[in-house]
């Protein structure tokens, strides 16, 4: 909460004057505040559906940004904040979707009731239906394997490295361990990264090889069990570091 | 914003994979299936271990300040305790308070006049210098004049128990007189006790100024305190010769302890000259005073070994006390367990006695019941017999018939 409202403090000042320029016809001004208000918007959507937003299944998001896009449309200067003023709009438009999908579902419901006909409704949906479950399916596969290792998120999520570049570090230490066939066999018997030969081979050090084993070993893991989605997912952000470099 | 992927669903929260690989806890809501991508935001976070740092941290620093408030405290405490108080009226009066070694710890201004006296370098100085010290600022602010020229000292010693009580009036007196411009002032001294102290404080007055109202009163009962707290300590004795007349009797003493060496001297010459020409015709006097002090010390001192002997001798009486109480108890004791046998022995006799009582009227029942049946089977016998002779008869009668 408290650094969102130091952001809101601070643009204050701003925001009247960029609203006037997009009132006169600023596409990209426009474009560039819904982008920098999009933390707010989901903000203002979860506070009503008490739930996240699913990227697959993004309707609440969509009706949330043309929202704040028509409070920026309607905006009169005289009715005070404007963040109010958007909140509530964004409020409005998602209890009135919320309603409408209520109504389909129950009119659905008392035709045929069986969840098994939403489930296959959804899929129809939504294209990667099946790519969700797979995903599910690799996930706890993942979390076996992970398990031989005596490794759990839990623990991933104390000791992964916190800056994203010791965290890419580690992804191309893990490819490369899957690379050299040598040193993954060691890795498989032992259950324990051969610290020598890695040192050696790939030219790490050992303090990095320390810090970051369990994700070191998460990822190896991730890339040579054939877990596709996984590891589409994490590369990426190889591909993101890529462009913004 | 951020886009993560669910990958475990706890009681409390989730474990989310980001788009950037990094593996975060978030807070739970409503719809979560595992292999989900959901949006979420900084709110959503759940951080740790930050918290618990900044927590213990604040918690540290917290019994820090009580630390440190407490011991500044106690040791403000202990560094300084009020061996004595003197006060000083010219009339502005002042209060010193002062330690085991005579320095001036406090000073308080007793009227409102007072402040003009006191210089913050008093506050370390010995007594004596401070005292002195003050009067001058008096006379510089002209509260001393030719007419009213004295000056009122007292003292209060706190605490009684330090060996070496100390007698400031000595030495005030010899700065005084040392001093060329502070000839013309005449110092009375009162020396003052506690009781004294405490019911000047009740009636907001200097102690010297209490003591001097009680001397007054004892030959002047019309006199009250609101007189005198106002007036300027010379106009009070002008007023009143009774206390010059105290003061006399002072000079007396002094001048009687000068007269034994010194036959020829008269009380009037004293009475009329200032005690620094006394000193200055007599230097006798001054070894007199030393003689005076080394006196009051010794006196001090005897009583105070007085004192020390008569706590010894009441401890030891206690003991002894105590000693006889023991012993007497002890004869009690003795005295209640023999009593005690005594009894015991007479019970256990009475029960032998009742005892044999007992076996002895057994003894007698059974005589008797033994006699009884011995009886009981002579009749028997007798009756059979008689019977058996009847039956022979009454045989000898058949046969006879």
């Amino acid at each position: 909460m408290g650094p969102f409202l130091e952001l809101f403090k601070r643009k204050k000042v701003n925001i009247e004057d960029r609203l006037k320029k997009i009132k006169n016809g600023d596409r990209e001004e426009r474009e560039n505040l819904i982008e920098e208000y999009t933390p707010f918007i989901i903000k203002s959507i979860t506070r009503v559906t008490n739930k996240y937003i699913e990227i697959e299944n993004n309707d609440e998001f969509s009706i949330g940004l043309e929202a704040f896009n028509e409070a920026i449309n309607k905006y009169e200067f005289q009715k005070g904040s404007f963040i109010k003023y958007a909140e509530m709009v964004i409020r409005s438009r998602i209890i009135d979707f919320q309603r409408k999908t209520r109504s389909l579902s129950n009119l659905v419901s008392l035709d045929r009731d069986s969840p098994m006909e939403d489930r296959i409704k959804e899929g129809l949906k939504i294209n990667d239906f099946t790519d969700k479950y797979d995903m599910k399916e690799e996930i706890l596969r993942l979390k076996s394997l992970l398990k031989g290792f005596n490794i759990t998120f839990q623990e991933l999520v104390e000791d992964s490295p916190k800056h994203i570049d010791t965290r890419l570090n580690s992804i191309n230490i893990a490819k490369s361990i899957v690379e050299n066939d040598d040193i993954k066999e060691e890795f498989y018997k032992k259950k324990v990264l051969p610290a020598k030969k890695i040192i050696d081979r790939i030219g790490v050090t050992k303090k990095v090889l320390k810090g970051n084993r369990k994700f070191i070993i998460a990822t190896v893991l991730i890339l040579d069990n054939d877990l596709d989605l996984l590891i589409g997912y994490i590369s990426m952000i190889e591909g993101r570091e890529k462009n913004s470099v | 914003m951020y886009k993560g992927l669910i990958m475990e669903i706890k009681n409390d929260c989730l474990i989310v994979l980001t788009e950037d690989a990094n593996y975060i806890k978030l807070k739970k809501k409503g719809n979560i299936h595992i292999g989900k991508k959901i949006l979420f935001i900084e709110e959503d976070i759940i951080r740790e271990r930050k918290k618990s740092l900044k927590s213990l941290v604040a918690i540290a620093a917290a019994i820090i300040l009580m630390i440190t408030t407490i011991i500044s405290q106690f040791s403000s405490i202990e560094s300084f305790k009020t061996y004595a108080i003197v006060s000083l009226d010219i009339n502005p009066s002042l209060e010193f308070q002062i330690d085991k070694k005579e320095i001036v710890r406090k000073v308080r201004p007793l009227s409102k006049d007072g402040k003009e006296l006191i210089n913050n370098n008093m506050i370390g100085m010995k007594i004596e210098e401070a005292i002195i010290l003050s009067i001058k600022m008096a006379l510089d602010k002209k509260y001393i004049n030719n007419i009213y020229n004295l000056v009122l000292v007292s003292e209060v010693i706190i605490e009684d128990e330090l060996e070496n009580p100390t007698v400031i009036e000595d030495k005030i007196l010899e700065k005084v007189e040392k001093d060329k411009d502070l000839q013309d002032i005449k110092l009375l001294y009162l020396n003052s006790n506690k009781e004294d102290l405490e019911k000047a404080r009740e009636n907001q007055v200097s102690v010297g100024k209490y003591r001097a109202y009680e001397i007054l009163s004892d030959k002047n009962p019309n006199i009250k305190i609101e007189d005198i707290s106002d007036k300027k300590i010379g106009e009070i004795v002008e007023e009143n010769k009774e206390l010059a007349g105290n003061k006399k009797e002072r000079v007396k003493k002094k001048k009687e302890v000068l007269s034994d060496k010194n036959p020829n001297m008269k009380i009037d010459d004293t009475s009329d000259k200032k005690t620094g020409e006394i000193v200055k015709e007599n230097k006798e006097l001054a070894e007199n005073k030393k003689e005076r002090i080394k006196k009051k010390k010794e006196k001090r001192k005897k009583e105070r070994l007085k004192k020390k002997k008569n706590k010894k001798d009441e401890v030891k009486r206690e003991r002894n006390r105590k000693e006889e109480i023991r012993k007497s108890n002890k004869r009690k004791h003795k005295l209640n367990k023999r009593d005690n046998e005594c009894k015991r022995n007479n019970r256990n006799q009475e029960k032998i006695k009742k005892r044999n009582k007992k076996r002895n009227k057994d003894k007698r029942e059974n005589l008797k019941n033994n006699k009884s049946k011995k009886e009981n089977m002579k009749e028997k016998k007798d009756n059979e017999e008689r019977k058996e002779k009847v039956r022979e008869k009454k045989d000898n009668k058949d046969s006879r018939e």
